[in-house]
C-alpha cells in the first residue's frame, strides 16, 4: 500500500500545470523528432537537454522522459509510411508496417502502432512502479557472459526470418556483422578495416546509414524502375469507420501485445540490451506463435504491434537500472544519466528515499506522458496520410533529399551520405536477387555489442569458451545459451528438409 | 536474372577475400589468455562470406545445367525502360549528393527537386518552384534553427552568415 500512496503522490506532482505542460511539449517534440529519418530519441534528448537546465530537476526529467516516449511512437511513423526507420528501435516495424501501407492500410498500421505502444508502455510502467528495486538487483547480476547470451538469443529468435534461400540469409547476416567490425578494435584500440586510412571509416559504419540507404534510397530506386509516373504510390484511406474497424481487429493482437510488452520490459531492463533487440525478439516470437506466420512480412497487423509494444516497454524498462543502479540500459538513458549528475542527483537505492519527489514524480508522469503520446500520435495520423497521397513524382525527390539529410545528421560526416547512396544501390540489387536485407541490418545493429560482450567474456575466462556453459558460475548465461542453441536448431531442420524436397523436385 | 546472380556472387567472393587480406593487419588467431584477436572476427567472417558466395555460384551453375528451363532465376534483371526511368532520376540524385559538399545541401536539393518535378514529372512551374524552394526552407529551419545541427554548405557557406 505504501507503493500506491507513493504513486498518488507522484501523480499529484506530475499533474501540476507546469509538469503537465512539460510532458505535452516533450511528447509533441518527441513524436516529431522520432518521425524524422536519422533522428531518434537519443538525438532528441541530447539536443534538447540544455533547455532543461532552466527548470527544476523533476520537471526536467519529466520533459526528457516525454521526449523518449514520444520518439518511440514517432519512430513507427516513418517506418510505416516511408519504409525508412526513424531509429534502430523502429527497424522491425518496417517489416510489416510498410507492406500494410502499400496495401492502402497505412492508417490501420499507424493506429495499431500507437495503441500497441500505449499498452506496452502502460504495462511496463505498472511493472516499474511495483517491482523497481528487486528487479534492479536481478539486472545487476548481468555481466558480459549474460549479455552475450541475451544478444545470441536475439539472433536465435531471428534465425527463422530469412528469405527463400538459406545461403543468401547467411551471407546477409555475415555482411552485417562484417560491417560492424569496421572502425576501431574495441580491445586493443587500434584502427581496423579502414582501408588505408579512409577517415570516414574511423567512427565505424552507423547502422542508420545502412538502414536509410537500403530502405530509403533503395526503395526509391525500386519504385522508379516500376514506373515513376504512376499517379499515386498507394491509396490511403482514413475515416472514423476505418479507425473503429482497426480497433476491433486489435483484439486479435492482444496475446502478441501482452507477450511483447513483458519481453520488452525485461530485455530493456538488462544493462546492455535495450529496445532494439527487444523489438526484433518480440517480432520473431509473434511470428512463431501466429496462426498465420506466412502473412508476416507481407502486412500482418501483429507484425506492427509486436515490435512497437516491445520497444515502448523496453524504454521504460531501461530507465529502471538507470535510476536504481546508475547503469543506463540504452543510449538515451545514458544521456539522461549524465543529466542526473548535472542536476546533482546520485542514482542508486538512496535516490528513492532522498529524492522521492523526483522518482515518484517521474513515475507518475510516465503514465500521463504515455496517454498523451497515444493521443498525439493518433491525431498526427491524418497528416501523414495526406503526405502519402502526394504523387510519386513529388514524393520521390523529397524522400531522397530527406535521406541525404538523415544520413548526414547522426555523424555529421559527408562520407556517410556517399556511403548511404552506395548502400542504396547495393541494397536495390540485393533485393532483386532475393538477398534478405533485415538480417543484415539486425547484424550491424547488434554486431558491436556481440563482439564486445564475447571478447570481454573471453578475457574474463582467460580464453576459455566454457564460461558460457558454466551452470555453477554463470547460471543465467548458461540457461540463455541453451535456449538459443535450441532456437537455432529448430528452424534449420525444416530448412534442410525443404532443400531436399526442392532438389527432388527439380531432378524429377 | 541468373547472370546478375552469378556476377554478384563472384563480386562478393573478390570483395570478401580483399577484406580478409586487410583484416590480417591485426592478429587473426586466438591469443593466449585473451581469446580471439582484433582481426579474428573480420578475417573469418569474410572468408565465410567468400565460401558461402561460392556455394551460391555453384548452386546457380548446377541448377541451370540440370534444367535449361528452370523457373528459378528466370526473367530479366532489369528491363530497358526500367533502367531508363531509374537513370533519369538516379543519376541526377547522385549528382545532387555530390553537389551537397560544393554548393550546400539547400541549393543542391532545390535544383534536384525542381529538375524532378518540372522536367521529369511534368508539373507546372508554380508547383515545381514552390516545392523546390519550400522543402529546403523547411529543412533549414528544422535543422539549423531548431535542432542546431549545421548541415553542409560547401562554398555557399558565406551566404548563410551574411548578417
Amino acid at each position: 500500500m505504501e507503493i500506491l500512496g507513493n504513486l498518488f503522490y507522484g501523480l499529484g506532482i506530475a499533474l501540476s500545470p507546469q509538469n503537465l505542460l512539460m510532458a505535452l511539449f516533450g511528447v509533441v517534440l518527441g513524436v516529431a523528432i522520432g518521425a524524422m529519418p536519422g533522428l531518434g530519441s537519443v538525438n532528441g534528448v541530447a539536443i534538447l537537454l540544455p533547455i532543461t537546465f532552466a527548470v527544476p530537476p523533476t520537471s526536467a526529467i519529466i520533459f526528457l522522459a516525454a521526449i523518449y516516449y514520444g520518439a518511440m511512437y514517432g519512430g513507427a511513423i516513418s517506418s510505416i509510411t516511408l519504409n525508412i526507420p526513424g531509429a534502430s528501435t523502429a527497424v522491425a516495424t518496417t517489416f510489416d508496417g510498410y507492406p500494410l501501407a502499400r496495401r492502402g492500410k497505412a492508417a490501420d498500421a499507424l493506429v495499431t502502432a500507437a495503441v500497441a505502444s500505449f499498452i506496452g508502455g502502460t504495462l511496463s510502467i505498472v511493472l516499474f512502479t511495483f517491482f523497481a528495486p528487486p528487479l534492479a538487483e536481478f539486472a545487476l547480476r548481468f555481466g558480459p557472459p549474460e549479455e552475450f547470451a541475451v544478444v545470441l538469443l536475439a539472433y536465435a529468435t531471428f534465425a527463422g526470418l530469412g528469405g527463400e534461400s538459406p545461403l543468401k540469409t547467411i551471407i546477409a547476416t555475415m555482411l552485417g556483422l562484417l560491417m560492424s567490425t569496421v572502425g576501431t578494435d574495441i580491445v586493443s584500440g587500434s584502427p581496423r578495416l579502414i582501408f588505408g586510412g579512409i577517415t570516414g571509416f574511423y567512427h565505424g559504419i552507423n547502422f542508420l546509414v545502412l538502414a536509410i540507404g537500403i530502405y530509403g534510397v533503395g526503395e526509391i530506386f525500386y519504385t522508379l524502375e516500376e514506373g515513376f509516373k504512376t499517379k499515386e504510390r498507394y491509396q490511403a484511406k482514413l475515416g472514423v469507420q476505418e479507425t473503429i474497424s482497426t480497433l476491433k481487429n486489435l483484439t486479435k493482437c492482444a496475446p502478441t501485445i501482452a507477450r511483447g510488452s513483458l519481453l520488452g520490459f525485461f530485455v530493456g531492463m538488462l544493462p546492455a540490451a535495450g529496445a532494439t533487440p527487444a523489438s526484433f525478439m518480440s517480432y520473431s516470437i509473434a511470428k512463431r506463435f501466429a496462426k498465420n506466420p506466412e502473412e508476416f512480412g507481407k502486412g500482418a497487423l501483429e507484425g506492427v504491434a509486436a515490435p512497437e509494444c516491445a520497444n515502448n516497454a523496453a524504454s521504460t524498462g531501461s530507465m529502471l537500472p538507470m535510476l536504481t543502479l546508475g547503469i543506463p540500459g540504452s543510449p538515451t538513458t545514458a544521456v539522461m544519466l549524465g543529466a542526473l549528475f548535472v542536476w546533482g542527483l546520485v542514482p542508486g537505492p538512496r535516490l528513492f528515499v532522498e529524492n522521492a519527489e523526483f522518482v515518484w514524480g517521474l513515475t507518475g508522469s510516465l503514465y500521463i506522458a504515455n496517454t498523451m503520446a497515444v493521443i498525439v500520435a493518433i491525431f498526427a495520423v491524418p497528416i501523414f496520410i495526406w503526405m502519402l497521397r502526394m504523387p510519386m513524382t513529388i514524393l520521390a525527390p523529397i524522400i531522397l533529399v530527406v535521406c541525404a539529410v538523415g544520413g548526414f545528421s547522426p555523424t555529421q560526416d559527408m562520407f556517410d551520405v556517399y556511403l548511404m547512396f552506395i548502400f542504396g544501390a547495393v541494397g536495390y540489387i540485393f533485393r532483386k536477387l532475393d538477398y534478405p536485407l533485415a538480417p543484415m541490418v539486425l547484424a550491424l545493429v547488434l554486431g558491436g555489442l556481440t563482439e564486445r560482450t564475447f571478447r570481454q567474456s573471453m578475457i574474463m575466462s582467460h580464453g576459455d569458451p566454457g564460461i558460457f556453459f558454466d551452470f555453477a558460475g554463470h547460471p543465467i548465461a548458461a540457461v540463455l545459451m541453451m535456449v538459443s542453441v535450441v532456437l537455432f536448431v529448430l528452424p534449420i531442420v525444416p530448412m534442410i528438409f525443404r532443400f531436399r524436397v526442392s532438389r527432388a523436385g527439380t531432378s524429377a | 536474372m541468373q547472370r546478375a546472380d552469378r556476377i554478384v556472387a563472384i563480386g562478393l567472393i573478390f570483395v570478401s577475400l580483399g577484406v580478409a587480406w586487410k583484416a590480417t593487419e591485426l592478429p587473426v588467431g586466438i591469443l593466449p589468455k585473451e581469446g580471439p584477436g582484433g582481426g579474428f572476427l573480420p578475417f573469418w567472417l569474410s572468408l565465410g562470406i567468400a565460401a558461402v558466395a561460392l556455394m551460391v555460384l555453384i548452386q546457380s551453375l548446377v541448377s541451370s545445367r540440370r534444367d535449361k528451363s528452370a523457373t528459378a532465376g528466370a526473367g530479366v534483371f532489369m528491363s530497358r525502360e526500367g533502367l531508363r526511368d531509374l537513370m533519369r532520376v538516379g543519376l541526377p540524385g547522385m549528382i545532387m549528393i555530390l553537389l551537397i559538399g560544393v554548393i550546400s545541401v539547400y541549393f543542391s536539393a532545390a535544383l534536384f527537386i525542381f529538375y524532378c518535378l518540372f522536367l521529369v514529372g511534368g508539373h507546372n512551374l508554380k508547383t515545381s518552384l514552390g516545392v523546390s524552394i519550400g522543402v529546403p526552407v523547411v529543412v533549414y529551419y528544422i535543422f539549423e534553427k531548431f535542432l542546431i545541427i549545421p548541415l553542409p554548405k560547401g562554398y555557399a557557406e558565406f551566404l548563410f552568415y551574411w548578417n
